[in-house]
């Protein structure tokens, strides 16, 4: 009888986990719903003690929860493109031993207001130690947009996706003001 | 400013939401400035201090997310004061010693030594509850500041003073976008005779943005 209270337990505390963990809100939108928003960033954090980001969070406000981000392979190149209207930005970043969380409150860098669907480029930064022995991210001008758009098209999430069309035009967009 | 923190496996990571939310309000230490109730409470060689502290736009209902234990800081600012200028970038217990607990929207009188003094910043607690979580939710420091120093000039002879009622401006990212000190002396003079008499006399010396 005791083992089967301890099994139940352990089930029990194991659904509570799972119910508590998820704290993502998308995405649950069509990729090809075209009041989306892509948003894409990047950061380097070779100076940080992980050396690549496994996943990155963006936080809506006003809202409980998450947005989670595609993280390109060399775990630099942060996307994501079902983004509803509406002011994000990014909130925490994990590596696989480290997490680096941006204060919940108070407006960071990466801050953007989404008012029509469109194309946002957060900037480039590289991460940084402070005197202070603290930490933040600092921007880079390199790479630029136009680099981040062209690698953005070959990510696999875009092939077949409205997205290969919007950031061509973009592309020609950017290309068209040099 | 980014908080880095080691993953942690799920029982510590349990154990450690609850520490948090514990030092965060719980541990906060008292306050040597303290609300006045009557004159006679005022130490020797100290001032009444009298002003307003406000938010716009308000905290909305439900934007502070406080479990009954944390009441006390609802629609609570802290107000950090210090002797010197210097930036304050995490609410530290030391710095917790020196502030005003005021009530958005209404007048505070409380107590303070008669000299010039600071404020440093200003800060909320939106968050202080006792969750279980999963082992890769964040811990947030759950507080919100509001961002600017002052300079408040205090005489010697001084009895009491206004500073009058500093309005902060938030966007939605609870970023302070603009800072007003409005003078309301008539309307703060009226209830500081209504509480103390006419004793005293409240001098006006509004804090003075020191930088944006």
């Amino acid at each position: 009888m005791n083992s089967l209270i301890r099994v139940f337990c352990v089930v029990w505390l194991s659904a509570l986990l799972a119910a508590c963990g998820s704290d993502g809100i998308g995405p649950k939108r069509d990729i090809n719903d075209p009041t989306n928003s892509l948003v894409f960033a990047y950061i380097d954090m070779t100076g940080a003690p992980s050396k690549k980001i496994y996943e990155a969070s963006l936080k809506p406000q006003g809202e409980e929860g998450y947005w989670h981000m595609t993280v390109s392979d060399d775990g630099r190149l942060l996307s994501q493109p079902v983004l509803p209207p509406g002011s994000y930005q990014i909130s925490r970043l994990a590596g696989p031993n480290h997490l680096y969380n941006f204060p919940l409150y108070g407006r960071n860098e990466t801050a953007v207001r989404i008012q029509q669907p469109g194309i946002y480029f957060l900037g480039a930064y590289r991460y940084v130690r402070l005197k202070s022995g603290q930490f933040d991210v600092e921007r880079v001008s390199s790479p630029s947009e136009l680099e981040l758009l062209q690698r953005l098209q070959k990510e696999d999430w875009v092939k077949g996706t409205q997205w290969e069309a919007r950031l061509r035009d973009r592309i020609a967009a950017l290309r068209g003001k040099r | 400013m980014i908080r880095v923190q080691h993953r942690l496996a799920p029982l510590c990571r349990l154990v450690w939401m609850g520490v948090a939310a514990l030092l965060l309000t719980a541990c906060v230490p008292t306050s040597r400035i303290q609300p006045l109730e009557k004159l006679a409470d005022l130490p020797s060689g100290e001032v009444v201090l009298v002003g307003r502290i406000e938010l716009d736009p308000p905290l909305r209902p439900g934007e502070q997310k406080l479990s009954p234990r944390y009441a006390e800081y609802d629609r609570l600012a802290m107000v950090i004061l210090g002797e010197e200028p210097r930036d304050v970038d995490r609410p530290a217990l030391g710095d917790m010693k020196q502030r005003i607990n005021a009530t958005f929207g209404e007048h505070f009188f409380v107590n303070h030594p008669s000299r010039p003094f600071y404020i440093l910043k200003t800060w909320v607690v939106m968050r202080a509850e006792i969750r279980v979580v999963s082992p890769n939710a964040r811990v947030d420091d759950g507080v919100a500041p509001l961002q600017g120093l002052f300079r408040v000039d205090v005489k010697p002879g001084d009895q009491a003073v206004y500073i009058g009622a500093i309005r902060y401006h938030r966007d939605e990212f609870f970023g302070t976008t603009r800072v007003v000190v409005r003078d309301d002396y008539a309307s703060a003079n009226a209830e500081f005779q209504r509480r103390f008499g006419r004793t005293m006399t409240l001098r006006k010396s509004l804090a003075v943005p020191v930088r944006p």
